[in-house]
């Protein structure tokens, strides 16, 4: 049981690694283009759209992943396995793009008119007032849509399990062919230890609170980084 | 400012490139629409894989175009042309609709399939009575203050749903004083169990299913049942009202063939029996030994046994132990196989055994590995007067030669059409009581040649009598047959059939 653990924590540190390549820089992105270049029409068609993103239900997710996104991907990665966290990583990362954009894209709205017109008055570009002023004055709030995106993430079993499917097995989180092989999600690990006889005290029994407790670890030390960084960057105005 | 030169210009200054600007623009609106697009198209995979609309025809897709899509679109841009909100409104009408049907389409499913149509309508009772109410008191709303209004309201609601005292009285095990409106009209007994009044039922086929069935249904509501291949001796026990038929004789008389045969055939004196322990295996074991001993033999072990059991030789050994005559087994081919693996392995081949229908499968021989020279069975015969034509009929109608209980069936289905008809009412106990009349004596004969005619004539009132495709089809004070064919048969593994008529009986 150790290992089935100690495997879904180096597959937790991985899916999140995987998910907040595809969704931080996106997210960003999105929620710039959203703050500053997209028209008020534009927006009210997108913001909606992305928001879509966020309320398809996880398992279906988990089921565009098998069914879609791996057969896609064998094309372009011919060793791929069935069950990987490649594909995984992707959905969960399209999955938590709307918290990104939507969080950052508050806090870049709420960056007050007169900053961008003083930028522009300084002869700026358009491009210049985006990342030169607007970014680094939402960086608090930002960084919690950061924080927040990946607390979803680190949660997320659903489609995580049914992407990845449910092997444990050490993966080396540093090596990039780590995500083709499938891996154990730490949640998925806690159900599958809980459906089988249980002895109070037990290793299994054991296992499953440290899981328990590796989990609330790491959220602790999201919310402490986040509160950190809001505190660090916080901007008054 | 190092940077400053002395012909006071700066470097790069002045000089704005929008090329970085429009660049970062349109990354930023694909980053955006990335997962918005990656959703689509994987929402397209399913549609795909979903309705495979490309295995269709094109003709069908120019068809479906022509018919409806050009005409809708046509006659909305008509509309629109000319007036947008009569557009809007007929737009919002038929989507009404439509989606309504689709509601009430879902809701008539809950109400039919899933939820009893009685219990829906208590419940629909149940809730509207005491809105009604409800709303009845809110018109002297200016002449009761508010908690006596709340309290009367709340009242009601309570006895109509659940009565008094209601769960909490049941929870402290207080006795029903005033049964709620739902469990009132759930128990109105003029409405009807079903959406179909069920006045006659052709079944049920095997013994367990027909008790029980008879017990918990057909009794209590007064349907006709008559089973077509239920032969246990006990279904004639059941206090049944006169409900209870059956166009395939009961175990009494095949046990009573046996016993004919045994001692007239077999000269058998003594007897062992090897039954399965169930309602078929004992009452046919005992019908076998009550006739044996009346005709002065003398029965010296009685033993049941499982189905499914890994080895019967402990049993075989315990019936064989005072040495009998002949050994009656009565039971399935599925066990007996194993059993008689068991019987020749230790045991004489010598030795006169009976069997009986549950057995008569040719393969028993070969999957036993023994000629089986010795047994001999005995089986219901179809044996009736319109035997030939329901044989051919059946050819028409399914390309197959009858198998076991399809005469019975028809028989049993046509002896309920007549008696219904003749009852002139849709209600099992007036069907019940014209089973015998036209089963068993009357004017014109309907046999399965006739029989739309027969149902025609009874229903004129003529006096019919049926003379079915399995027997005579004359019913006993029971609702049994009164007389039954049998035949004797052994296993001929050289003929095609692999079994032989020995003998037939017909009994009373």
């Amino acid at each position: 049981m150790d290992v089935t653990e100690a495997s879904a924590e180096c597959e937790r540190v991985l899916d999140e690694i995987g998910s907040a390549v595809i969704a931080i820089p996106l997210g960003v992105a999105t929620a710039i283009y959203l703050s500053e270049y997209a028209s008020a029409r534009a927006r009210s068609v997108l913001k909606p759209a992305l928001e879509i993103l966020a309320g398809v239900p996880t398992v279906v997710y988990g089921f565009f992943a098998l069914i879609y996104i791996t057969p896609a991907l064998s094309v372009v990665l011919p060793s791929i396995g069935t069950f990987n966290l490649l594909s995984a990583s992707i959905v969960v990362g399209i999955m938590i793009i709307p918290m990104v954009a939507s969080i950052s894209e508050d806090a870049m709205s709420a960056v007050p008119d007169e900053l961008r017109q003083a930028g522009y008055g300084m002869g700026a570009t358009k491009f210049d007032v985006a990342t030169g002023i607007v970014v680094p004055a939402a960086l608090s709030g930002i960084f919690s849509s950061f924080i927040l995106a990946l607390s979803r993430a680190i949660g997320e079993t659903m489609a995580v399990t049914i992407a990845a499917g449910s092997r444990a097995q050490f993966l080396n989180p540093v090596n990039p062919a780590s995500f083709l092989e499938g891996s154990l999600p730490m949640t998925a690990a806690m159900v599958q230890l809980l459906l089988g006889d249980i002895t109070g005290g037990g290793l299994a029994y054991r296992s499953l609170f440290a899981i328990g407790l590796v989990l609330f670890v790491i959220t602790l030390v999201m919310n402490v980084i986040s509160d950190f960084v809001a505190q660090r960057y916080r901007e008054e105005y | 400012m190092a940077a400053e030169t002395d012909t006071g210009s700066i470097e790069g200054f002045g000089q704005v490139s929008r090329t970085v600007g429009t660049v970062f623009r349109y990354l930023l609106l694909a980053a955006t629409m990335f997962g918005i697009v990656m959703l689509a198209v994987l929402l397209l995979y399913v549609a795909n894989d979903a309705i495979r609309p490309l295995t269709a025809d094109p003709g069908w897709y120019l068809a479906f175009f022509l018919a409806l899509v050009v005409p809708t679109a046509l006659a909305g841009w008509t509309v629109r042309r000319r007036d947008p909100a009569a557009l809007t409104f007929g737009a919002f009408l038929v989507g009404t609709l439509v989606v309504s049907l689709m509601f009430s389409g879902g809701v008539a499913l809950l109400v039919i399939d899933v939820v009893p149509p009685l219990v829906a309508l208590a419940f629909a009772i149940g809730l509207l009575v005491p809105l009604a109410a409800t709303i009845g008191l809110t018109r002297y709303a200016h002449r009761i203050p508010f908690t006596t209004r709340l309290a009367a309201t709340t009242a009601v609601f309570y006895l109509s749903l659940f009565g008094l005292p209601g769960p909490i009285g049941d929870a402290v095990g207080a006795p029903r004083v005033l049964p709620s409106l739902v469990a009132f009209v759930q128990s109105i007994p003029v409405i009807p169990v079903d959406w179909m009044m069920v006045t006659a039922v052709v079944g049920g086929a095997s013994t367990n299913v027909h008790i029980s069935a008879s017990e918990q249904v057909f009794i209590p509501n007064g349907m006709c049942a008559c089973s077509p291949s239920a032969t246990a001796v006990t279904i004639s026990q059941i206090e049944d009202d006169d409900l209870l038929f059956r166009t395939t004789p009961s175990d009494a008389l095949q046990g009573e063939v046996m016993a004919q045969y045994a001692t007239n055939q077999l000269d058998a004196g003594t007897a062992a029996v090897l039954h399965v322990n169930d309602d078929y295996g004992s009452a046919l074991s005992g019908a076998f030994v009550s006739a044996f001993e009346n005709a002065g033999g003398s029965v010296q072990q009685e033993v049941s046994y499982e189905t499914s059991a890994t080895s019967y030789t402990s049993r075989i050994q315990s019936a064989l132990q005072d040495d009998p005559d002949m050994l009656a087994v009565v039971g399935y081919a599925e066990s007996g196989i194993q059993l008689f693996r068991d019987y020749y392995a230790q045991f004489s081949a010598d030795r006169d055994i009976m069997t009986v229908d549950g057995l008569n499968t040719a393969r028993v021989p070969n999957e036993v590995g023994e000629p089986m020279d010795n047994v001999v069975g005995t089986a219901p015969l179809v044996q009736g007067p319109g035997q030939d034509t329901f044989a051919s009929l059946y050819q028409d109608a399914f390309d197959s030669e009858p198998g076991p209980f399809n005469a019975q069936t028809f028989d049993a289905a046509a002896v309920l059409m007549l008696a219904n008809a003749s009852a002139g009412e849709n209600d099992g106990a007036a069907i019940s009581e014209e089973m015998r009349s036209v089963a068993n004596e009357g004017e014109m004969t309907v046999s399965p040649e006739n029989l739309a005619a027969g149902v025609d004539a009874a229903a004129e009132g003529e006096d019919v009598v049926y003379q079915g495709a399995s027997s005579q089809v004359t019913f006993d004070d029971n609702g049994d047959l009164a007389t039954g064919a049998y035949e004797i048969w052994k296993y001929a593994p050289d003929t095609e059939r692999g079994i032989e008529t020995v003998e037939e009986f017909v009994i009373e």
